[in-house]
């Protein structure tokens, strides 16, 4: 199985210990989090090899081509608009979340202009790079940040000030009804697969995703979720979790680090945090603006040889992010995140169902 | 039959040649055998020419045998006219005229060869020797030290002023086909008006004229070509220069240094670790030191925070115009120490780095802890093995530090990511040049690469 894959996949997970999901499932506390968590840990990885199976057909190929080759205009067209403002809003809310969460907690004299500012130009030249040069910067970044993240967070779980008295009377929650919220906000975590629609023209899926894969996953995703939900509650019990508005984060700052140089963990938390959260800023915009260059290429704007219309929409993806960043308050942007991830089963809907279409189209 | 006039090729040369002064126009004769020879005294061995060819001419008893011997000998190369002639005429060529025909012998002169010692990388263990000034004694270094039959060595010659050889090195059996061809194709479209060494061809073969990071790699050691041929890379030598030129190259190469081939697993890894440590130190810390200060003082444990701002006290200016202010005064010590004569130039490390030193530190123009970190770079960035990495992450780390001014410390993880980007972003001949590689990449179905 091809390594970037998994990659995609746990780039998600670690963006989202942190920053909604937790605050979302906290939310939802005591309205059946637990069996939600469970169906999402079993839907999602089964999502994904439906996904990475049904890309297995088209080997080489990303979507817009597939599409293109197998469909007609007036299907593919709003199909991949679609999909491009999908992908551009997920790589909005962390860039929003990650904003706001340095802001608060970090530098909170700077202005947001600036911080937003500090991530779009860097971010800009990463949307631009060659498709290979994305997969090779993600595989170094979490080669580097991984094993720090997997100290800080047996760090976290080895403090004694963690309660597991706490994460039982939250266990006990277990029989009541799942929520639809929790439920996709659990399954987000598993978002990550989707990014083959561009990068499944540099994969080679020589094996099936078969249950060995699959099993593996779903374990990554309950301990993802495990550790999102329980530790906070862990440290700050059990009732008052719902009004945090980064319970991760201020969990990390009850762990001191006793012969650090920097002795607060929440520093190096939120500073490895946001490494894994631009890769996935980058990932997802990457995505949106191939989707966003397969649907226009304005001819005219052409400078020395050069089709300016990248540039362009990188503009665009810019101002759209400063615009919103400074307008958008931490309700609202909760707001939007939930709206995003209760749409996403349309979102698996429309892709799985037109790769379906496209294969059938293929074979005939 | 012999002539009295030297053949009209040989008369129009020597009109060619006019005003210089080493033309050698030199008619052999002995009963009726005559012979004419024609060269330029200042490149061509006249010991040899006197063994090979004088000597022989009047111990032979006919032309006829003196002509079967020219032709048997090994220095004959192939006759050539016009102004291809008179090129190989300067390079030490040897023109016969024995009854009409014309023979070209290579008898050159090379003063050159001598076989230096390593001075730019130099190891505790392995060869001590590098490379020489002349082609072909370094084609034999390496020759002698890569006995594979698959070791090509391929001759071409620039077509700017100065006409150098240059030689395209590579073994068959791992070399990628790809690149090679790249390699070729870029070395016959250089359009340099002079290429005197290695270093120029590295820079012209480089790609664009403004690019930072090198994609070759410039080496005097024999063992690192060896190393590199072994390993599928091709190698450009060029005459006149004691250096070799290695590509393509990723960004790893620059880390390895051969000494780390002549030591045990642990002590390698240990140095390995070393370098990349001091790379991290010397790219990240001024720029650090900038977040530190100015944005987030917070983020150190208190009582390091407090020393940090203990130690500013008094220091009239921001922190980043302090940083610059210090790591300028060093690279200027830097640049001076290697300009400076062997004799001076210690009295300049005495003067810059122990007088100013304390002296800035005492007049409060800047503060302890910046002294202690401009001298951790200075030392770190000299980690690196390979010299033109070091100039290129120096200048990165102004980069940095003006991206951390700019916005702080969300501006320093973000300038070190855009850093990472632009690497992994960057090829060398069409190989990616940062990338992680794990073992068994071949077997393992990766990321193809026809797509590119």
């Amino acid at each position: 199985m091809n390594r970037y894959l998994y990659y995609f996949i746990i780039v998600t997970m670690v963006t989202n210990i942190i920053a909604s999901v937790p605050r979302i499932l906290m939310g939802e506390s005591k309205n059946g989090v637990i069996l939600s968590m469970v169906i999402a840990v079993i839907v999602g990885p089964i999502l994904v090899s439906v996904l990475v199976n049904l890309f297995r057909h088209f080997p080489n190929m990303s979507l817009p081509e597939i599409l293109k080759k197998s469909t007609s205009k007036w299907f593919y067209y709003p199909v991949l608009l679609y999909f491009a403002i999908s992908w551009y809003l997920a790589g909005l809310i962390t860039l929003v979340t990650y904003v706001l969460l340095f802001n608060t907690f970090i530098s909170s004299e700077t202005s947001i202009v600036i911080t937003t500012l500090a991530f779009l130009i860097i971010i800009s030249f990463g949307m631009l790079m060659k498709e290979k040069s994305v997969l090779y910067t993600t595989e170094i970044v979490l080669v580097m940040f991984l094993p720090i993240i997997f100290f800080l967070i047996m760090k976290v779980y080895t403090d004694p000030r963690l309660e597991w008295d706490y994460i039982k009377v939250a266990a006990t929650h277990i029989q009541e009804l799942p929520s639809y919220n929790a439920i996709s906000a659990a399954a987000f975590i598993f978002i990550g697969v989707v990014n083959l629609s561009i990068f499944n023209k540099y994969m080679n899926f020589n094996k099936k995703f078969g249950l060995k894969h699959m099993l593996l996953l779903a374990l990554a995703g309950v301990f993802t979720l495990f550790t999102t939900y329980f530790v906070p509650i862990g440290f700050n019990g059990f009732e008052q979790i719902e009004n945090f508005t980064f319970p991760w984060v201020t969990t990390s700052d009850a762990v001191r680090l006793k012969f650090g140089i920097i002795e607060r963990l929440i520093f190096i938390f939120l500073i490895v945090f946001l490494g894994v959260a631009f890769i996935s800023l980058l990932i997802h915009w990457h995505v949106s603006l191939k989707l966003f260059e397969s649907i226009v290429q304005i001819k005219r704007l052409k400078w020395k040889e050069i089709n300016l219309t990248s540039y362009v929409l990188v503009i665009i993806f810019g101002v759209i992010g400063i615009l919103v960043t400074r307008q958008i308050s931490e309700y609202e942007l909760l707001k939007l995140t939930l709206f995003f991830y209760n749409i996403l089963p349309i979102f698996y809907g429309i892709l799985i169902g037109s790769l379906l279409i496209a294969k059938r189209r293929l074979k005939t | 039959m012999a002539k009295s006039n030297p053949p009209t090729l040989m008369d129009e040369l020597s009109k060619k040649f006019e005003p210089s002064s080493d033309i050698m126009l030199k008619p052999l004769q002995i009963g009726d055998n005559k012979v004419y020879l024609f060269y330029l005294k200042t490149v061509v061995d006249g010991n040899k020419l006197h063994t090979i060819v004088i000597k022989p001419f009047f111990e032979m008893k006919s032309n006829e045998s003196f002509q079967s011997y020219i032709e048997s000998l090994p220095e004959q190369v192939e006759m050539t006219s016009g102004e291809e002639l008179q090129i190989k005429l300067t390079k030490g060529a040897v023109l016969v005229s024995i009854e009409d025909r014309f023979y070209l012998l290579d008898i050159k002169l090379v003063n050159s060869d001598a076989v230096q010692q390593t001075l730019i990388e130099p190891t505790v263990y392995g060869p001590q020797l590098a490379l020489s000034e002349d082609l072909d004694t370094n084609l034999n270094i390496i020759r002698q030290r890569y006995h594979a039959p698959t070791l090509m060595i391929e001759m071409h010659d620039m077509k700017e002023k100065s006409r150098p050889q240059v030689s395209i090195m590579y073994d068959e059996k791992t070399v990628k086909k790809s690149v090679l061809r790249n390699i070729k194709k870029k070395l016959n479209s250089l359009e340099a008006p002079l290429i005197q060494s290695a270093g120029d061809l590295q820079l012209q073969l480089n790609g664009s004229k403004v690019s930072l990071f090198p994609t070759l790699i410039l080496t005097e050691r024999p063992d690192r070509i060896t190393y590199n041929l072994a390993a599928g890379k091709v190698v450009l030598m060029i005459d006149g220069s004691p250096q070799a030129v290695i590509a393509p190259i990723v960004f790893f190469d620059f880390m390895v240094s051969m000494e780390d081939s002549y030591h045990t697993f642990w002590i390698t890894t240990f140095t390995l670790v070393l370098r990349y440590l001091g790379l991290v130190i010397c790219l990240v810390l001024p720029a650090m030191y900038v977040a530190v200060t100015s944005y987030t003082p917070d983020v150190l444990r208190t009582e390091l925070a407090l020393t940090v701002a203990g130690s500013r006290l008094g220091v009239p200016y921001p922190s980043f115009v302090e940083v610059i202010f210090m790591l300028l005064f060093m690279e200027f010590l830097i640049e001076a120490s290697m300009r400076l004569p062997k004799a001076i130039s210690a009295t300049a490390t005495t003067v810059g780095g122990l007088i100013l030193g304390t002296a800035a530190t005492e007049a409060a123009l800047t503060s302890n802890i910046m002294i202690i970190i401009v001298s951790a770079v200075a030392i770190t960035s000299f980690v690196i093995p390979i010299s033109e990495m070091s100039f290129a992450i120096r200048i990165c780390r102004y980069l940095l530090i003006f991206y951390t001014t700019l916005f702080g410390t969300i501006g320093l993880i973000l300038g070190a990511l855009g850093l990472l980007m632009f690497l992994t972003n960057k090829r060398s001949f069409g190989e990616p040049y940062l990338k992680m590689y794990w073992k068994g990449e071949k077997k393992e179905i990766g990321v193809t690469t026809k797509n590119e």
